[in-house]
């Protein structure tokens, strides 16, 4: 077989096994036009740093470094408080427009971050058989087919999340997503891929998506973001909301949350990024803001121990955030299990009391109206809603909100998550050297 | 596109360098594919003085000792020098070095110990760990990587075991080592081994400049249990024989040959493939050079279609070789924008797992318009500076012209439905721009997107 007769096989069985999507699409739920922000924190955030349980006596034995200061932190209830620097997230909290799920994630520990990411974006427990495709994959391939901008990745790359949705599109940053062709050579590219059938539905997306985002890179982007790549993705975010572009789902990466050590340096300005950066997409949104579900998630929560480096090793439950016009904000949404040894997973962990999967459910039934849930976690069944998420009948229409202020936000040295850099100086090269 | 010998060996050729050019498919019909195999393993035999001469002039850092070194660098203040060089020497050696073959091993060994020199500490490490760990052993033994990697100041900062002390275990790079260095997560191991192994380990710490030093006061002198055997107290003794016994696992065999497999033939490799690359590493001892041999000359590879989808990497290194690009500022900086837009910066993956080897991560819609862009600017912006573009501008008859460069840039040949494609977008250039355009048509096409 040559490549060109395998790429028509493979082809062929990869249309074969579309075929029921189409019968699928045929009864497809409508979207409702709301809009989830799926934000992963990747490398295993600390739980009971960012959300502590100031009230547990047995916190403080475990943290003698990292334990936050009962005078600095904000207080949420009767037990638990947000790191000082979550500024943001606690505005949000307040105004009943975020909530926190405390001792969520997966059922079954599982310590690798690798293996844990990958069950939960798809969509399945640790250690389960895997799926082709990710729980947004599934979601998106149950509604009706969208626009060119459906479901984007502000990433280089579409997460494992979205896998299975056809049409799910890596943008990067919209600013930097345009092509610098003529029309000819346009034309001329898109008759080759049409000849490649593994590639040609990527190519025709990336065309076609650079039409469609013509208009919205005109628009302006909002203020008050923080720098750096969260704030670049959600003022991306917005301005495909804002622009009406058919946006059902975006998903978007945060990445420097794996603090073996010196935690308490690095994870201030993190929560300080991501709150700000969530109150100022709220502000950027105003009324759209009510018909958009953000839900933020990470693979694990760290050891209640600290270990010698002040930092934290891998552990299991850990928390979840949810922020937007129709979450029961305000609370922290917990069956606390406690911290007493015999209450931790392998005496050492924060056990899980919600497994992930039920945060998800209850978001995508009562937010976005899904009805066949067993075909997004195939083999596993939701317990009763934990009143997470207001039904959307009832999500109540946006007001729009004076702008939140902002500390300014300084450009920091993250030694976990500094970029590449954006140029540098290069020496002199003598001439003549060929490959 | 038939079935010849030359498209066999083109693609060959391709799948393990940074892509195949005129020079080089002359020496792999030359050679025969086996020939070309045994010549890029034997890499100490092939010159490439003109190249290091040329980087050690260009680049001082590339000589210093590590106390040279973090002198030049942190007494004088030049920050950024060790991730720029390291940067710059890379991307140079991939486009240009004759030793192709060994150029992708260190890469392959980058991203299997992958330690991001995205700050300056690490940065400064990881500098000195890769001229003097993996460009000394890239085609070398698999225990002496790990070894070196285990006391390399780089994994040791980045993973944070220069803090795991007995007081205090860090289990980082424990849990790293066994999942991702050698056995592999379903390698059979458990969260006590981890912890175990974490213990075994404590003490192993960095000495400014950087290097390697074994703290008796911070080691764990209590007994280890290590896959249920008693791992006694002697020091440095205990990590050493954890990385020997590691390195000669079968389940380490395994998820070795399956990333070189995955490397060189397909995302999801054969089994049976799998099975006697494993074979192999164990019956050598983990001879990373006999692994190959025995990968590249097996018949799963040597007679399979190209089914691997080009990483940025190889796209925008293959079309810098494909053109005969001299080498300028101009095209240093085109790779690097292009690896930057496309997230394959070179060490520069924030995560310890290493790039992504499988073509449902890297084909995306903002992969594939990077490769557009790229493939545009860089016939236009560095046309006078390649040769083959040179060559073909030099040819006045417009078949002539066509011909030449997809023989030059598609040498396994044109299907004849790409040849009458590209013809119709001929027709509708003006003989100026056509060179540039057709050659960033072909190189940009899905064809050129697979090795």
């Amino acid at each position: 077989m040559n490549r060109r007769e395998l790429l028509q096989w493979m082809a062929f069985t990869g249309a074969a096994c579309s075929a029921p999507r189409w019968v699928l699409a045929a009864g497809a739920q409508a979207s409702n036009g709301r809009h989830l922000i799926s934000i992963f924190l990747r490398g295993a955030a600390d739980g009971l740093t960012i959300c502590a349980p100031l009230a547990d006596a047995r916190y403080f034995d475990s943290r003698p470094t990292l334990a936050l200061n009962e005078s600095t932190a904000l207080p949420l209830d009767d037990l638990f408080a947000f790191h000082p620097a979550a500024g943001g997230l606690k505005a949000l909290f307040d105004e009943g427009d975020l909530a926190v799920v405390h001792a969520a994630g997966l059922i079954s520990p599982q310590r690798s971050h690798f293996e844990a990411q990958a069950a939960m974006e798809l969509g399945i427990d640790a250690f389960d058989p895997a799926p082709g495709d990710g729980w947004l994959g599934r979601y998106l391939l149950g509604m009706a087919p969208g626009g060119p901008l459906a479901a984007v990745a502000l990433d280089k790359a579409v997460p494992q999340a979205m896998a299975g949705s056809d049409h799910a599109l890596a943008l990067g940053a919209i600013d930097e997503f345009s092509l610098q062709l003529d029309s000819r050579a346009h034309g001329a590219l898109r008759q080759a891929y049409a000849a490649d059938p593994l590639l040609a539905p990527t190519a025709e997306a990336a065309l076609n998506a650079v039409d469609a985002l013509a208009p919205i890179s005109d628009l302006p982007v909002g203020e008050a973001y923080p720098a750096g790549p969260l704030g670049t993705a959600l003022a991306d975010a917005a301005r495909l909301i804002k622009a009406e572009s058919g946006l059902m789902a975006a998903a978007i990466n945060s990445g420097g949350w794996d603090h073996h050590d010196n935690q308490a340096q690095q994870i201030g300005p993190l929560l300080a990024d991501l709150g700000d950066a969530l109150a100022a997409f709220r502000a950027d949104l105003g009324a759209k803001w009510a018909d958009t579900t953000v839900i933020i998630q990470t693979e694990f929560g760290r050891r209640v121990r600290e270990n010698a480096s002040a930092g934290t090793d891998h552990g299991h439950g850990g928390v979840m955030l949810t922020a937007g016009g129709g979450v029961n904000g305000g609370r922290v949404h917990t069956d606390w299990p406690g911290l007493a040894i015999q209450d931790l997973t392998a005496g050492e962990d924060l056990a899980v009391t919600t497994d992930y999967r039920q945060v998800l459910a209850e978001m995508l039934t009562l937010q976005f109206g899904v009805t066949d849930l067993e075909g997004i976690f195939p083999g596993w069944t939701p317990g009763p809603w934990q009143g997470l998420f207001d039904p959307v009948t009832a999500v109540r229409a946006g007001v729009a909100r004076e702008t939140p202020r902002l500390r300014p936000h300084s450009t920091r040295w993250d030694h976990k998550r500094a970029p590449a850099p954006q140029a540098f100086d290069i020496p002199e090269i003598p001439a003549g050297l060929l490959p | 596109m038939g079935n010849t010998e030359l498209e066999r060996l083109v693609r060959l050729a391709n799948r393990m360098t940074y892509g195949a050019n005129r020079r080089l498919i002359q020496t792999v019909e030359a050679l025969g594919y086996q020939g070309f195999v045994e010549w890029q393993l034997d890499d100490e035999a092939i010159d490439d003085s003109e190249l290091e001469e040329l980087l050690q002039a260009i680049l001082p850092t590339l000589a210093m000792t590590p106390q040279a070194l973090y002198d030049h660098v942190v007494e004088e203040e030049n920050f950024g020098a060790p991730q720029r060089d390291l940067l710059i020497a890379t991307l140079i050696r991939r486009t240009f070095s004759p030793r192709q073959l060994f150029e992708r091993m260190v890469e392959f060994w980058s991203d299997h110990f992958s330690v991001p020199a995205n700050d300056l500490p690490v940065a400064l490490f990881k500098f000195t760990e890769d001229r003097e760990l993996m460009r000394k052993h890239a085609l070398g033994d698999f225990e002496t990587v790990l070894q070196g990697s285990a006391r390399s100041p780089a994994m040791l900062l980045y993973l944070d075991n220069f803090s795991n002390t007995a007081d205090g275990p860090n289990e980082n790079y424990a849990r790293e080592l066994l999942e991702l260095h050698t056995l592999g997560v379903d390698g059979g191991y458990t969260e006590a081994d981890i912890k175990e192994i974490a213990r075994v380990f404590t003490g192993w710490s960095i000495r400014l400049p950087g290097e390697f030093v074994f703290n008796l006061f911070s080691h764990d002198w209590q007994a280890k249990q290590v896959f249920g055997q008693e791992v006694q107290p002697s020091g440095i003794g205990e990590g050493e024989l954890v990385l020997s016994v590691l390195a000669a696992h079968p389940s380490t065999a395994r998820h070795i040959a399956t990333k070189l497999a995955r490397r060189f033939s397909a995302d999801i490799p054969d089994p049976g493939l799998i099975d006697d690359v494993a074979d192999t590493f164990v019956a050598s001892a983990g001879d990373i050079r006999e692994t190959l041999r025995r990968l590249l000359l097996h018949p799963l590879v040597a007679e399979t279609q190209a089914i691997k989808f080009k990483r940025p990497n190889e796209f925008v290194i293959g079309m810098a070789r494909a053109l005969e690009t001299e080498l300028t500022e101009q095209s240093l900086l085109a790779t690097f924008e292009t690896l930057n837009s496309a997230g394959h910066v070179p060490f520069g993956w924030p995560a310890p797992d290493g790039f992504p080897d499988r073509r449902a991560y890297w084909q995306s819609a903002n992969g594939l318009l990077v490769r557009f862009n790229s493939a545009a600017a860089w016939t236009e912006q560095l046309g006078p500076r390649s040769e083959v573009l040179r060559q073909a501008t030099a040819i006045e008859a417009p078949i002539a012209q066509i011909d030449f460069l997809a023989e030059t840039l598609r040498p396994q040949g044109l299907a004849p439905a790409t040849r009458r494609r590209m013809l119709r977008y001929a027709n509708k250039l003006e003989a100026p721009e056509r060179p540039a355009a057709l050659a960033a048509w072909l190189l940009s096409g899905p064809e050129a997107q697979w090795r």
